[in-house]
């Protein structure tokens, strides 16, 4: 089963703004490859941080307006929210070094 | 360590060798690029390799691309021993990315808090080739990697690499895949800014700009003459030809790059016959049947045993 839980526009504020654990948010859409490259690395970080960092999907074709609000030009695009504020951005294919460098800081003890 | 024992018998092993020779470069689901996003445990499952080695294949052939990669394919797959775990070759390969003399990612990160950090990776690395490596051991060991980061662009390529390897591969086999893109990716850098030939950053973008205009220009020559969607990849590229040789003086530009790609393809292809030699090499070297013996069961046949 998947780690990684699909978050519509209503659902946005109760499950990343109002998080108390960061959020990795990632926005993506069904037709992208790099989108899909980076679903494995991202269901193992998400299993790695389960409990400290929370990871959701959003898909911006059918949640344009999350899309725009949050100022996404392409798929895949990954922000870390913390106390619902934006605090990392980064696009592309993701690797687990990548995952691992930008969310070690925003998990356990370096939170 | 995992519970994957190499093939289980003789006919299983030719059976896969078999399989990836006939069905060539094309071996959809594992040796291409779908490796990446596809889910590969069959390979695992049915002919007993570690999913971290699964992983590493596909990328250390150059996803099936490169016309020397059934060959290393066989002889790899050759020397390892019915019944052994393959765990721990998949993490001698990666151990590789940092340690090895002429490509390992060691040499770009200098003595110091970033090379020492990279270093504490490398030893769980080592460590986990023998027993379990716990979670908080790996977590403490990226997050010092982490806060002690790098301003230097190729040192980062390398920390970026090592952040790869700092992963239990028995959670996360898919860390092996990343590990040898990384690797490559810094290599082939290394291949383009070392090119006897290098565009200064003027006649760079002037060659895009010329690209993507012929591109642009190709495609409303190729839409007079046919419809959009009957233009195949080779009417494409033979339209853009035309135009590339229609402008002697941008085609100039082109031809260099052109060359640029070969040596820089040459070098990549040196890069990987290396690593390709020492992967086999390591096999050969029979850690594998050590750890087999390790946990009480006896492969097949050891390495230093002529083949039944």
């Amino acid at each position: 089963m998947s780690n990684l839980k699909d978050v519509t526009t209503e659902a946005f504020e109760a499950e990343v703004l109002k998080s108390t654990i960061p959020v990795l948010v990632d926005f993506h859409a069904v037709w992208c490859g790099p989108c899909k490259a980076s679903a494995p690395a991202l269901e193992d970080a998400a299993r790695e941080f389960e409990g400290e960092i929370a990871f959701v999907k959003v898909d911006v074709d059918q949640e344009p307006t999350l899309a725009k609000t949050y100022d996404v030009q392409g798929v895949p695009t990954f922000i870390v929210m913390k106390d619902g504020q934006p605090v990392e951005r980064f696009q592309g294919l993701v690797s687990r070094g990548k995952l691992a460098a930008v969310l070690e800081p925003f998990a356990g003890a370096g939170q | 360590m995992s519970a994957y024992r190499a093939f289980g018998d003789e006919t299983k092993r030719q059976a896969l060798i078999a399989d990836i020779r006939d069905k060539g470069p094309i071996y959809t689901a594992w040796l291409t690029r779908a490796s990446i996003e596809g889910d590969i445990s069959v390979v695992s499952e049915d002919f007993g390799l570690h999913p971290a080695l699964a992983r590493l294949l596909p990328a250390l052939g150059a996803f099936g691309e490169a016309e020397d990669a059934l060959p290393f394919y066989e002889a790899l797959l050759d020397a390892i021993p019915i019944g052994a775990e393959t765990g721990g070759l998949a993490r001698q390969a990666l151990l590789l990315a940092w340690r090895d003399p002429l490509y390992g990612r060691s040499k770009v990160v200098q003595q110091g808090q970033v090379h020492d950090a990279c270093e504490e990776v490398i030893a769980l690395v080592e460590q986990s080739i023998n027993a379990p490596v716990d979670k908080k051991a790996w977590r403490a060991a990226r997050a010092k990697l982490a806060s002690v980061g790098s301003d230097d662009t190729d040192a980062e390529k390398a920390v970026d690499m090592v952040m790869s390897l700092a992963w239990d591969l028995e959670q996360a086999p898919g860390a092996a895949h990343d590990v040898v893109t990384a690797w490559s990716s810094a290599v082939n850098v290394e291949a383009d800014a070392s090119d006897e030939d290098c565009f200064s950053a003027e006649e760079s973008a002037t060659f895009e700009a010329e690209m993507n205009k012929i591109s642009e220009e190709a495609m409303e020559a190729l839409a007079q003459k046919q419809s959009i969607e009957s233009v195949t990849v080779e009417d494409f590229l033979a339209e853009v030809d035309k135009f590339w040789a229609a402008d002697p003086a941008r085609n100039a530009l082109r031809v260099r790059s052109k060359a640029r790609r070969e040596r820089s393809n040459a070098k990549m292809a040196a890069w990987r016959a290396a690593i390709q030699r020492r992967v086999i090499e390591l096999a050969n070297a029979s850690p594998s049947a050590r750890t087999v013996s390790q946990f009480g069961r006896s492969p097949a046949r050891m390495l230093d045993q002529p083949r039944l």
